[in-house]
């Protein structure tokens, strides 16, 4: 080595020592047979080792031995004979009677032009802590997905039991009335419990509304058509999704529209057919409940809409939809359209 | 589903992780879950207790 290459190398090294000794990380400065130059004050501090004990001495005999890893020592050989460099590697550090703390290991050759002065800039970052918050949040958000499928597993049979008491309710009584009221009652319960069985089933959050309308549907058509050869219940649907609460809405329609089919359209055991179906594009779609029953009646202009009338205008405009009933030729469609 | 049992069993779970949690903002979250396990055991319990009502015959 020459006079001029010798003096840069020692101006080299008092620079890397006064970068160590100002650090605030835990950085160490190691020679080519892995020998400690010197340690950042945090180094020591973060380690718990003594830093009268530290320069001059193999890094695999710094602390208890905690740093005799052959793994780490061939990584760094490696980095040393300039063959290799070390980025980001991961080492748990095991310390008798101590937690074991996950290290985030770095190091580089520093080039001084001499085979014979090999130094290493070593840096070390304790992330324990960070991992155990990564894993905490992992698990944290593991046992909300669970909790939230409980509740809704319990909101869905708890509505359950409410469309069976209503159901009981509308078996028992006498009045007619008084019957078809708890029978809407329980389809309407039935509509929103359907909902939560597809929300439960659904990993995002959205309902398929194919799976759902026809869940629903069956479960109006058990509960209302007593002679499924008179009367049948259809639904087509394209592939649509939409979120919770746009379908708790749609559903609620499907219902209204689909009871007072069932109620109004087919007297006197008329035969026939409703058909529900739904579109989308884009943002656009069409709901639309058809019959083939009797059709609106003449003076439907002054007939005064009932409950169920009332839930679909109102349903309708929070969709910022628009309601058209129109005759069908024969019976009525009623559309609900969102441009 | 679970039982009220195996519900009270889950919030005393999140209790436990909530308190070997050093963060505070996710100790309360475990803390949360351990409130609506409980209020979900209640439930649990209420519908045990009384069941559903069956389907009258005919």
């Amino acid at each position: 080595m020459d006079t001029r290459t010798s003096v840069l190398a020692e101006a080299a090294d008092s620079l890397a020592l006064a970068v160590i000794a100002s650090s605030n990380a835990p950085v160490l400065l190691l020679d080519g047979g892995l020998d400690v130059v010197a340690a950042s004050d945090s180094f020591c501090d973060t380690f718990e080792i003594d830093p009268e004990r530290v320069a001059g001495r193999p890094l695999s005999a710094l602390g208890g031995g905690e740093w005799n890893v052959p793994q780490l020592a061939s990584l760094l050989k490696a980095t040393a004979s300039g063959v290799a460099s070390i980025e980001g590697y991961e080492m748990d550090l095991k310390r008798a009677g101590k937690v074991n703390r996950c290290l985030v290991v770095n190091a580089r050759k520093l080039d001084y032009f001499d085979a014979d002065n090999v130094r290493l800039v070593v840096s070390l970052a304790d992330v324990t802590d960070a991992r155990i918050s990564e894993k905490l949040k992992d698990d944290l958000l593991r046992e909300k997905a669970i909790l939230l499928q409980e509740l809704q597993h319990r909101v869905a049979n708890s509505l359950q039991i409410i469309a069976s008491v209503l159901m009981q309710g509308a078996k028992k009584v006498r009045s007619q009335q008084a019957r078809g009221h708890l029978r809407d009652a329980r389809n309407r319960v039935m509509s929103i419990a359907t909902m939560q069985r597809q929300l439960a089933a659904s990993r995002l959050g959205d309902v398929a509304l194919g799976e759902y309308f026809t869940d629903l549907c069956a479960s109006i058509g058990a509960s209302m058509i007593s002679d499924h050869d008179q009367l049948s219940l259809k639904v087509t649907v394209d592939d649509s999704v939409t979120k919770a609460d746009i379908s708790v809405s749609l559903g609620l329609i499907v219902t209204e529209l689909v009871i007072n089919a069932l109620k109004h359209a087919f007297p006197r055991h008329r035969k026939g057919k409703i058909l529900v179906d739904y579109r989308s594009d884009g943002k656009a779609w069409t709901l639309s409940v058809r019959d083939t029953g009797i059709g609106m009646p003449a003076d439907h202009a002054d007939a005064k809409p009932g409950l169920g009338t009332g839930i679909v205008e109102a349903l309708a405009k929070q969709l910022n939809a628009i309601v058209d009933v129109a005759a069908a030729k024969p019976g009525t469609m009623v559309s609900i359209v969102h441009k | 589903m679970r039982t009220a049992i195996e519900c009270l069993a889950k919030a005393s779970e999140m209790e436990a992780r909530a308190a070997e949690c050093t963060l505070p903002a996710t100790r309360m979250q475990f803390l949360d879950a351990a409130i609506r396990w409980r209020d979900l055991a209640r439930r649990a319990l209420l519908q045990e207790q009384g069941g559903p009502p069956p389907e009258p015959e005919g």
